[in-house]
C-alpha cells in the first residue's frame, strides 16, 4: 500500500491542506521527508492518516475548528496496482467513501494491511516519539519470548501459540493420567465382558469334567440299584408268603362245610327264584279276587236304588228358554214406576217451554228449528258487535282528522310572503362557520403583532448597528475564512507579544541581577609586592638572627603575605567574574534589543491586523471590535435575522387570513342576493353570517308547516274511506239477519238479544223433546216383557201336570225338578260302567291263579318234592352246595397266585409250617434293609440328574458369541480411541516443535536484520544484537563493540530508540518479504540522535524505502539537509 | 415341496442303483474356512441395532450353508477346514456345530470334515460326540464311499503343515467319481506357504474329479482334469475379508461331469467405497458424493446388510478441511447409513496424499513438519509408551514393539500435525 496523495480537507486546523506525495519514481527509493515549523500540523497529518485508515476516533481532538460533522480526510491511496480515491467522514458507520462520495467496505483499505489494526500499525509503523518507546518496550516485554508479537505477526502466524495452548488444556477425554477418562471406563468394561463371559461359558476342559462327573454319578446309581434287588426280592417273597396265609386259612373252612352238605342233584338254574315268585304270585292272585266279589256286589245295590224322571228331562229346551226371559221380566217389574215418572216431569217442561214460545199445544217437532238455520244466526249474534264497533271508531277517526286538518290549514294561513331558495346560502354558510376566517385573521394579526415586537427586541441587541431588518438581512460580513484568519493572525501576534514581553521581562531581570559590584577589599598589585618585600626582607632578618625576635617578625611578614595573596586570588577571580557577566549582559541587552524588536513587530502586526479588521467591520456599519465579539455579534444577527423572517412570515399569513374572510364575506353577499336580500357595503362578514343564518332558520320552518298541512289533508281523506266502508259491511250484516230469522222461523222484527233468548229456549225444547221420545219407547217395552214371561211359565207348568202358581215361582219349581231328574240319570250311568269293568276284572284273576297252580304242581312232580314247601328246602340245600365248591376253587387258584405256584398242592407245600409271626419278623427286617438302600440309590440319582443338568446347560447358545462380539468391538473401539488419541498427542508435539522451529528460523532472519540496522545506526558502536535466557524468558541485548552486551534499560535514550527503530526495520523487510506493506511514518523521531547517527538512520529508512513507502516529518531544517545528502533522490515536502 | 420330493427321489436312486450299474447324479455343498463363532471385526457394530442384526453373522451363514443342503436336498456337506478360529474354546459352539450337522442327520445327509490349521489348535470337537452321519478324517489318509463317490481326505494334525499333504493320499478309487478334500494355501497365495502348499497342476494331475479345498478366503474354481474349487468362507469377519462370501454347490452328474454353482450365503457383508474427492471445492459437494457412493454400493451388493468403508480418494481442495472435519463426515456417512436403513459405516478412510498445500507462513510451517525431528519424535515415543502402558495386553502390539514404534510414531504424527494445524488455521484451504 502507498498514499500518493493525503488531503487534509477539514480536520484539526487544516481547511483544504494538502499533502502530494506524486506517483513513486522508478528505480529511486520511496522516501519523503515533510518539512513543517512547530505547529505546521505534522502530527495532525500523522493522525490522519491513521484515521483515514481506521476511522475518525470517537472523542477525536481534532474537531476543535471543524466540527464532527463536517471533518473530513480524503487521500490517493495505491493498492494491489489500483489508484483509490478515498475520503473519511465523522461517523458510526459507512463512513469511508469512494469515488461520488459513495460508501466503500472498510475491508478496501484493512485488506491492504494485512491484518494490522490501528493500535498494531502505530506501534509499529506510524511512530512518533512516544510510540516509538512505548511499542519498542512493548516488544521486548511481550511474554516470555522476544518479540512474540513482532514475530508472530510479521510471519502470519498470530495467533497459532495460544491455539496451541488451548488445544494442550483442553482435556483428552480418552487417556488422562492415571486413571480416568474414557479408556479407564472401556477397561472397566471389557473386564465386565471377561467376567460375563467365565461366568457363562464352559470349555472343553470344562465340558470333559462335567461328562466325567456324569459318568461318575451313573456308575453310582447303578451300583446302589443292584445292592437293592436282592433284599427287594426276599421281601417280595416273604410278603406274599404273610398274604397267602389268610387264604389258606379260608380255603381250608371252606373245604370243611363241603364236607358237611349232602350230595343232592342240582336243580334247573332259575328254579328256586321261580317257586319263590310263583308262590308268591298264588297268594297276591287270591286276595285280589276276593276284593273284586266285594265291589261288584255294593254297586248293583247302589244301581237299584235309583228312580229316573223323562218327562221333564224331554222339556229341558223350553225350560232353557223361559228362563232366558227372566230377567227382562224382573229388570221391568223393578223399573217401570220411576221410568213412567219421569216420563211424566219431560212432558211437563215440554209443555212449558212452548207456551214460553208462544206454540202452547204444538208438537215440538214442529216447532223446532233445523240446526243449520240456528248456526247462522248465532253467527251473526257475535259479527254484530264487531261490525257495530269498526263503524263508531271510523266515525271517531274522520272527526280527529279534520279537525286536526282544520287546525294545520289555519296556522299557516297567518304567514305572508314567499322564502325563495336558500338551500346554496345554507352550504355556503356552514362552510363559513365551519373555516371561522375572522377567528383566523384575528390569530394572525396576532402573530404579526408578536413577531414585530420580536423583531425590535432582537434588532435592539445588536446596537450600535442600527436599521431594520431589510438592512440586517441584507448586511455582507467578513466569511469564516476571513475571521479565522483573523483570530489566527490575532493568535499569532498576541503569543509573538507575549513571547517578547516574557523575554524582555526575563532579559530586564537578568540585566538587572547582573550588575557587577565593585571589587571589595582593593588590594593591588602593588601592595602585594610590597607585602611580599616585607615577607622577604623579614625572612632575610631571620635568617640572619635566627632569635625569637625575628622569627616572630618573620611569622607576622608571612601571615600578612598569606593574607595579601589570598585577597589577591579572590580579586583576581572578581574580576574574571566581572568580565564574564558583562559580556553576558552584553549579549543580554543584545537579546533584549531583538526581543523589543519582536514585541515591537507583533505589536505592528496586531495594529495592521486591527486596521484591517476596523475598515471590514466599519463597511458593514460596525464599530471596531474583536473577532471573537464580531463571532457573538454574529451569532445575534443570525437570530435577529430569523425575527425577521418570522415577521415576514407572520405577515404573509396575516394577509392570508384577510384575504379569506374578503372570500367568505363576497360569497355570503352573493348568496343572500340570490335569496332576495339586499346587502348593504358596510355590513361586516358577522352581520352578514347572522342574516343569512336567519333566513335559512325561517326557510327551514315554512318548508315544515306545508308538509304538516299536507299530512293532514291526506290523513282526512284515508279516515273517510274507512268510515264508509264500515257503513257498508253494517247494511250487509242486517240483510243476513232478516234471512237468518225467516229460516229460524222467528218474526222479523227479532232483536238480537230476543233470538239469543228463543235460540237459549229452543235449544232446551229439543233436549227434552228427545229424552220423552226414548223414555217412552222404554216403558212400553218394559209392559211387553213382564206379560210375555208370565204367559211362557203357565204353558209350561201345565205341560208337565205341575200345579199353577205365581209365574216365579212356578219357574223356580220347574228348574228344581229339571235338576233333580238330571242328577239321577248321570249316576246311573256311571253305576253300570263300574259294574262292566268289575266282572272283567275279576274273570282274568281267576284265569292267572289257575295257571300259577298248575305250575307249581309240575316243578313238585317234576323235583319229586311232596308239596312246594319242601320242593323250596330242597333247592336251598343244593344252591348252598355249589356256592361252597365255586369258593374253594376260587381259593385255592389265588393261593397258587400269590405264592407264585403251579398248583394247590404245591402251594400248601410253600406255606407248610410257616409260622405268621416270624414271617412278620422277616418282612420288617427286610423292609428296613430295603428302605435304606432306596435312600442310597436316590441320591445316586439325583447326583446324576444334576450333572446331567449341568451338562446339558452347556447349550449351543450365542451367549458366549454376543460376549465376544461386544469384547471384539470394544477392543477396536479402544484401539480406534488410542489411534485417534495418540495422532492428536504426537500432532500437538510435532506442531509445537515445529512452531518453535520456524519462530527460531525466523527469529534468527529478522533478528540478524535487526542487528545490521543497529550496527549501522549506532555507526559500529554496536556489533549487533543477541538474545539470552533470564529466568523462564529470553531478553535481548545489544552487543557492544568492544566486547560485553547491555539490555535495552541499560543503553542511553538515543541508542535505545535507535534499537527500537532498527526493530521496526527488521519487522518492516520481514513483512515486505510476506507481501505489500503500508506505508513507513516516523513524526520526528531523531531528536535524540546526533547527526551522524541521523544520517545512518535516513540511509537505513532510505532502504526501507526501497521496499516499501517511507515518509519522515520533521521541523528540523537540518535533517531535511541530511537526507538530501544521504539519499539525494529523496523528496522533500513543505507543510 | 419340491425339495421333500427330490429328497425321496434321491434316496431311491442312491440306495438301489440304476439296472444298467452306471452312477447316478450326486450332489454336495462345498465349504470351508467357516470361522464358527469367530466375532465380527468392525466399529460399525457399536450400533447396538446392528450388533443385535449380524451379531452371530457366522453362526447365520453356517445356519444357512445347512438350510441351503436341506433346500436342495444333497447328499452330503464337505467341510474342507477352519471349522472353527483356534482362540474358539466355547463348548456352546461345539454344541451349535453338533445341533446343526444333526438336522442334516436327521435329514440323511452325509458331512465330511477336514481339520484346518485353525481346527488343529481346537479342542472343543473332542469332546462332543457327532452325529454318526458325520466323517472327521485324520491325519492320516481316509476314504468314506458315498454310492458311486469316494470322498479322500486329510487334516491338519498340527497348526502349520510345510509340506504339501498331496503325496499323502490314496490313488483314486477304480469305478467311483473321487473327491479329495485338503486344506492348502495352493501355490502362488504369498504369505500362506507353510499351510501345506501344492501346485494346481499337481492336483489337476492326481485322478481325482473334484478336490474341495479350503484356507483361501477368497473363492477361486479351476477347470480342467480334475474341477480345483477354493470355495471362500460363507461369512466376512472384517473389512479385510470383504465381498460377497459364498459356498459351492456341485453336482456330479451321472455320466460323471461335474457341475458347480456358486451359492451367497453371508448375511452380512464387508466392502471398500471409493469417494472421489479430487476437483470438489466445497465440502456439501463432498459430502454428496459420500452420498452417492454409498447408495451406489447399496445397489450394487445383494447382502441382507453392509458394513462399508468409505475411502476418500484423491481430496485436494478439501484435504485441509478433511484433516479437521473428518469427524462430521464420518456422522454424515453414518447418518445416510441410517437414511438407507441397510447399510452401516465401518470406518472412514482418507486416502491419498496431503492435498494443496495452503500459501504463505502456513505452507512454510506445514513443509517444516515433514520432518519433525528427532526432539518431537523422543516425546511422542515417551506418548505412545505412556499410552500403551495404559492399555489392555490385548491392544498393546498394535501400537508396535519398542523396536518398531518410531514408522508409527512418524505416521501418527504426519497424520495427528495435519489436523493439528488444519484446526489451528481454522479450515484454509477449504
Amino acid at each position: 500500500m502507498r498514499l500518493r496523495r493525503l488531503d487534509l480537507v477539514r480536520y484539526g486546523r487544516f481547511t483544504g491542506g494538502c499533502l502530494d506525495f506524486g506517483a513513486p519514481v522508478a528505480g529511486a527509493p520511496d522516501l519523503h521527508v515533510v518539512y513543517g515549523p512547530n505547529e505546521a500540523g505534522k502530527s495532525t497529518a500523522l493522525n490522519a492518516w491513521l484515521d483515514l485508515l481506521f476511522g475518525i476516533e470517537a472523542q477525536s481532538g481534532y474537531a476543535f475548528l471543524h466540527p464532527y460533522a463536517t471533518m473530513r480526510i480524503g487521500a490517493e491511496v495505491e493498492t494491489g496496482g489500483r489508484v483509490l480515491a478515498l475520503s473519511r467522514i465523522k461517523g458510526n458507520k459507512g463512513t469511508l467513501l469512494g469515488e461520488s462520495d459513495r460508501p466503500v467496505p472498510e475491508a478496501v483499505v484493512l485488506g491492504a494491511l494485512g491484518g494490522l489494526d490501528r493500535r498494531a500499525l502505530r506501534e509499529m509503523f506510524s511512530l512518533d516519539d512516544e510510540t516509538l518507546e512505548a511499542g519498542g518496550n512493548s516488544i521486548l516485554d511481550s511474554d516470555g519470548e522476544v518479540g512474540q508479537l513482532l514475530f508472530a505477526s510479521g510471519a502470519g502466524l498470530a495467533g497459532f501459540a495460544p491455539g496451541l495452548a488451548a488445544l494442550r488444556k483442553t482435556p483428552d477425554p480418552f487417556f488422562r493420567a492415571p486413571r480416568s477418562g474414557a479408556l479407564t471406563e472401556m477397561k472397566a468394561r471389557l473386564a465386565t465382558l471377561d467376567a460375563d463371559r467365565a461366568r457363562l461359558d464352559t470349555d472343553a476342559r470344562g465340558y470333559k469334567r462335567l461328562l466325567e462327573a456324569r459318568d461318575d454319578a451313573r456308575g453310582v446309581l447303578e451300583a446302589a440299584e443292584a445292592g437293592r434287588r436282592a433284599p427287594m426280592a426276599a421281601l417280595a417273597g416273604v410278603q406274599r408268603r404273610l398274604a397267602a396265609l389268610p387264604s389258606l386259612r379260608a380255603l381250608e373252612g371252606v373245604e370243611a362245610r363241603l364236607a358237611g352238605m349232602p350230595d343232592l342233584a342240582a336243580p334247573p338254574q332259575g328254579w328256586a327264584a321261580e317257586l319263590a315268585a310263583l308262590e308268591q304270585a298264588r297268594a297276591a292272585g287270591a286276595g285280589r279276587l276276593g276284593a273284586l266279589c266285594t265291589a261288584l256286589d255294593g254297586l248293583r245295590a247302589e244301581r237299584a236304588a235309583l228312580v229316573p224322571d223323562p218327562a221333564v228331562l224331554a222339556e229341558r229346551g223350553r225350560i232353557g228358554a223361559v228362563a232366558a226371559l227372566r230377567s227382562g221380566h224382573d229388570e221391568a217389574v223393578k223399573d217401570l214406576p220411576a221410568r213412567r215418572g219421569e216420563a211424566a216431569a219431560l212432558a211437563l217442561r215440554i209443555a212449558a217451554a212452548l207456551d214460553r214460545l208462544g206454540r202452547a199445544g204444538a208438537d215440538p217437532a214442529q216447532v223446532l228449528p233445523d240446526r243449520a238455520a240456528v248456526a247462522t244466526l248465532r253467527a251473526l249474534i257475535e259479527a254484530r258487535s264487531g261490525v257495530g264497533q269498526a263503524l263508531d271508531t271510523a266515525l271517531g277517526e274522520v272527526a280527529l282528522a279534520r279537525g286536526a286538518r282544520d287546525r294545520a290549514l289555519a296556522d299557516g294561513a297567518g304567514e305572508a310572503g314567499v322564502v325563495g331558495d336558500t338551500a346554496a346560502l345554507a352550504l355556503l354558510l356552514r362552510r363559513v362557520q365551519d373555516e371561522a376566517p375572522v377567528a383566523a385573521h384575528s390569530r394572525a394579526t396576532e402573530a404579526v403583532d408578536a413577531a414585530g415586537l420580536a423583531l425590535d427586541q432582537r434588532l435592539r441587541s445588536l446596537l450600535p448597528w442600527a436599521g431594520g431588518g431589510v438592512e440586517l438581512a441584507g448586511l455582507v460580513l467578513p466569511g469564516p475564512g476571513v475571521i479565522a484568519g483573523w483570530k489566527a493572525g490575532g493568535a499569532q501576534a498576541s503569543e509573538a507579544r507575549a513571547t517578547a514581553v516574557a523575554d524582555l521581562r526575563r532579559l530586564d531581570a537578568g540585566l538587572a541581577g547582573g550588575v557587577v559590584a565593585e571589587v571589595a577589599g582593593g588590594v593591588t598589585l602593588d601592595t602585594v609586592a610590597e607585602a611580599r618585600a616585607l615577607r622577604e626582607a623579614a625572612w632575610a632578618a631571620h635568617r640572619a638572627a635566627l632569635d625569637a625576635g625575628s622569627a616572630s617578625a618573620f611569622e607576622a611578614a608571612m601571615r600578612r603575605d598569606d593574607a595579601v595573596t589570598a585577597r589577591l586570588a579572590e580579586t583576581l577571580a572578581e574580576v574574571r567574574r566581572r568580565a564574564e557577566a558583562e559580556v553576558a549582559r552584553a549579549v543580554l541587552v543584545q537579546e533584549r534589543g531583538l526581543a523589543a524588536g519582536r514585541l515591537a513587530a507583533a505589536e505592528a502586526d496586531q495594529q495592521s491586523l486591527d486596521a484591517a479588521m476596523a475598515v471590514a467591520l466599519s463597511a458593514c456599519g460596525l464599530p471596531p471590535m474583536s473577532p471573537e465579539a464580531l463571532e457573538g455579534w454574529m451569532a445575534l444577527r443570525r437570530v435577529a435575522v430569523d425575527g425577521w423572517d418570522a415577521l415576514g412570515a407572520a405577515r404573509k399569513g396575516e394577509a392570508r387570513a384577510r384575504a379569506a374572510v374578503d372570500a367568505a364575506r363576497a360569497g355570503l353577499a352573493a348568496g343572500l342576493a340570490e335569496a332576495g336580500v339586499s346587502v348593504g357595503p358596510d355590513e361586516g362578514l358577522t352581520v352578514l353570517m347572522a342574516r343569512a343564518g336567519a333566513l335559512c332558520a325561517l326557510a327551514a320552518e315554512r318548508v315544515a308547516q306545508q308538509q304538516a298541512q299536507r299530512r293532514a289533508v291526506a290523513e282526512v281523506t284515508l279516515r273517510e274511506a274507512a268510515e264508509a266502508q264500515a257503513r257498508a259491511a253494517l247494511a250487509e250484516w242486517q240483510g243476513r239477519w232478516v234471512a237468518a230469522l225467516a229460516a229460524a222461523g222467528m218474526a222479523a222484527g227479532h232483536s238480537v238479544d230476543a233470538a239469543r233468548e228463543d235460540i237459549a229456549v229452543l235449544e232446551g225444547l229439543a233436549a227434552d223433546h228427545r229424552a220423552h221420545v226414548e223414555l217412552a219407547d222404554r216403558v212400553t217395552k218394559m209392559q211387553a216383557n213382564e206379560a210375555g214371561y208370565a204367559v211362557a211359565v203357565g204353558a209350561l207348568g201345565s205341560a208337565l201336570g205341575m200345579v199353577a202358581e205365581a209365574s216365579t215361582r212356578l219357574a223356580d219349581a220347574i228348574a228344581a225338578r229339571l235338576a233333580q231328574a238330571a242328577a239321577t240319570a248321570e249316576r246311573v250311568d256311571v253305576l253300570e260302567g263300574k259294574l262292566a269293568v268289575a266282572l272283567r276284572e275279576a274273570g282274568a284273576q281267576q284265569q292267572a291263579l289257575e295257571a300259577t297252580e298248575a305250575r307249581i304242581g309240575a316243578m313238585v312232580a317234576g323235583f319229586g318234592a311232596a308239596d312246594a314247601a319242601d320242593l323250596a328246602r330242597r333247592l336251598a340245600l343244593a344252591a348252598a352246595r355249589v356256592q361252597a365248591l365255586d369258593e374253594a376253587a376260587r381259593l385255592a387258584e389265588a393261593l397258587c397266585e400269590a405264592l407264585e405256584e403251579p398248583d394247590a398242592g404245591a402251594a400248601r407245600a410253600a406255606l407248610a409250617g410257616l409260622d405268621r409271626d416270624v414271617l412278620t419278623a422277616e418282612r420288617q427286617a427286610l423292609d428296613d434293609e430295603v428302605t435304606a438302600r432306596g435312600a442310597v440309590s436316590q441320591a445316586a440319582y439325583a447326583a446324576l440328574s444334576e450333572a446331567q443338568q449341568r451338562l446339558d446347560g452347556v447349550g449351543g447358545d450365542d451367549a458366549v458369541l454376543h460376549l465376544a462380539e461386544a469384547r471384539e468391538t470394544l477392543l477396536l473401539e479402544m484401539a480406534d480411541e488410542a489411534e485417534a488419541h495418540l495422532a492428536r498427542r504426537l500432532g500437538l508435539i510435532a506442531v509445537e516443535h515445529g512452531l518453535r522451529r520456524y519462530r527460531d528460523k525466523h527469529r534468527s532472519a529478522m533478528l540478524d536484520a535487526a542487528s545490521a540496522a543497529f550496527r549501522t545506526m549506532t555507526r559500529g558502536a554496536y556489533a549487533g544484537l543477541a538474545t539470552q535466557p533470564e529466568g523462564a524468558r529470553e531478553v535481548l541485548v545489544a552487543l557492544s563493540a568492544g566486547g560485553g552486551s547491555k539490555r535495552a534499560a541499560d543503553l542511553s535514550k538515543g541508542t535505545r530508540f535507535q534499537l527500537y527503530l532498527a526493530l521496526r526495520v527488521a519487522a518492516y523487510h520481514e513483512r515486505a518479504a510476506q507481501g505489500p506493506v503500508p506505508p513507513f511514518v516516523a513524526d520526528d523521531i531523531m531528536e535524540t540522535f546526533d547527526d551522524d547517527r541521523a544520517a545512518e538512520a535516513f540511509a537505513v529508512m532510505a532502504g526501507m524505502a526501497g521496499v516499501g513507502q517511507v515518509i519522515y516529518l520533521t521541523h528540523h531544517r537540518h535533517l531535511c539537509d541530511i537526507a538530501r545528502e544521504v539519499c539525494p533522490q529523496v523528496r522533500l515536502h513543505q507543510l | 415341496m419340491r425339495g421333500s420330493v427330490r429328497r425321496r427321489d434321491r434316496c431311491a436312486r442312491f440306495r438301489h442303483p440304476s439296472p444298467t450299474g452306471a452312477p447316478l447324479a450326486f450332489r454336495f455343498v462345498h465349504t470351508a474356512d467357516i470361522h464358527l463363532d469367530s466375532p465380527l471385526k468392525s466399529l460399525a457394530l457399536r450400533d447396538p441395532a446392528l450388533s443385535a442384526r449380524v451379531g452371530a453373522a457366522t453362526r447365520e451363514a453356517f445356519r444357512g450353508v445347512v438350510d441351503l443342503c436341506l433346500r436342495e436336498a444333497v447328499d452330503a456337506l464337505l467341510i474342507a477346514g477352519d471349522l472353527y478360529d483356534g482362540s474358539q474354546t466355547s463348548m456352546k459352539t461345539a454344541r451349535y456345530l453338533a445341533a446343526e450337522l444333526g438336522r442334516l442327520d436327521a435329514a440323511g445327509i452325509a458331512t465330511c470334515i477336514i481339520r484346518g490349521n485353525h481346527d488343529a489348535e481346537a479342542r472343543i470337537t473332542r469332546e462332543l460326540v457327532l452325529p454318526p452321519s458325520v466323517t472327521v478324517f485324520g491325519a492320516k489318509a481316509g476314504v468314506r464311499r458315498l454310492g458311486d463317490v469316494a470322498v479322500h481326505g486329510i487334516s491338519f494334525a498340527e497348526p502349520h503343515a510345510p509340506n504339501s499333504l498331496l503325496p499323502r493320499f490314496g490313488a483314486p478309487q477304480a469305478g467311483a467319481v473321487n473327491i479329495g478334500m485338503m486344506h492348502t494355501s495352493l501355490n502362488g497365495s504369498a504369505g500362506h506357504d507353510v499351510y501345506a502348499p501344492c501346485a494346481l497342476a499337481d492336483l489337476m494331475a492326481s485322478g481325482f474329479g473334484y478336490w474341495a479345498l479350503g484356507h483361501v478366503h477368497r473363492r477361486s474354481v479351476h477347470l480342467g482334469a480334475a474341477t480345483v474349487v477354493m470355495p471362500g468362507m460363507p461369512q466376512g469377519r472384517d473389512i479385510g475379508e470383504a465381498g460377497a462370501k459364498s459356498v459351492t454347490l456341485v453336482t456330479v452328474g451321472d455320466d460323471g461331469r461335474i457341475g458347480v454353482e456358486e451359492r451367497v450365503t453371508a448375511v452380512v457383508q464387508f466392502q471398500r467405497v471409493s469417494v472421489q474427492a479430487a476437483g470438489l471445492a466445497d465440502w456439501p459437494a463432498l459430502v454428496r458424493a459420500l452420498q452417492q457412493a454409498l447408495r451406489a454400493a447399496r445397489r450394487d451388493h445383494g447382502a441382507p446388510d453392509l458394513i462399508l468403508r468409505p475411502v476418500i480418494e484423491g481430496a485436494d481442495m478439501l484435504a485441509w478441511r478433511l484433516a479437521r472435519d473428518r469427524d462430521l463426515l464420518l456422522a454424515e456417512a453414518q447418518a445416510e447409513g441410517e437414511a438407507i436403513g441397510t447399510v452401516w459405516i465401518d470406518k472412514l478412510e482418507v486416502a491419498g496424499g496431503p492435498g494443496i498445500a495452503p500459501a504463505g507462513a502456513l505452507g512454510e510451517l506445514a513443509a517444516m513438519l515433514a520432518d519433525p525431528g528427532p526432539a518431537a519424535l523422543a516425546e511422542g515415543a515417551e506418548a505412545v509408551e505412556a499410552l500403551v502402558r495404559a492399555l489392555p495386553a490385548a491392544l498393546r502390539d498394535r501400537f508396535g514393539t519398542e523396536d518398531s514404534r518410531d514408522a508409527m510414531v512418524t505416521a501418527l504424527m504426519a497424520e495427528g500435525a495435519a489436523g493439528v494445524l488444519a484446526l489451528l488455521a481454522g479450515g484454509e484451504g477449504g
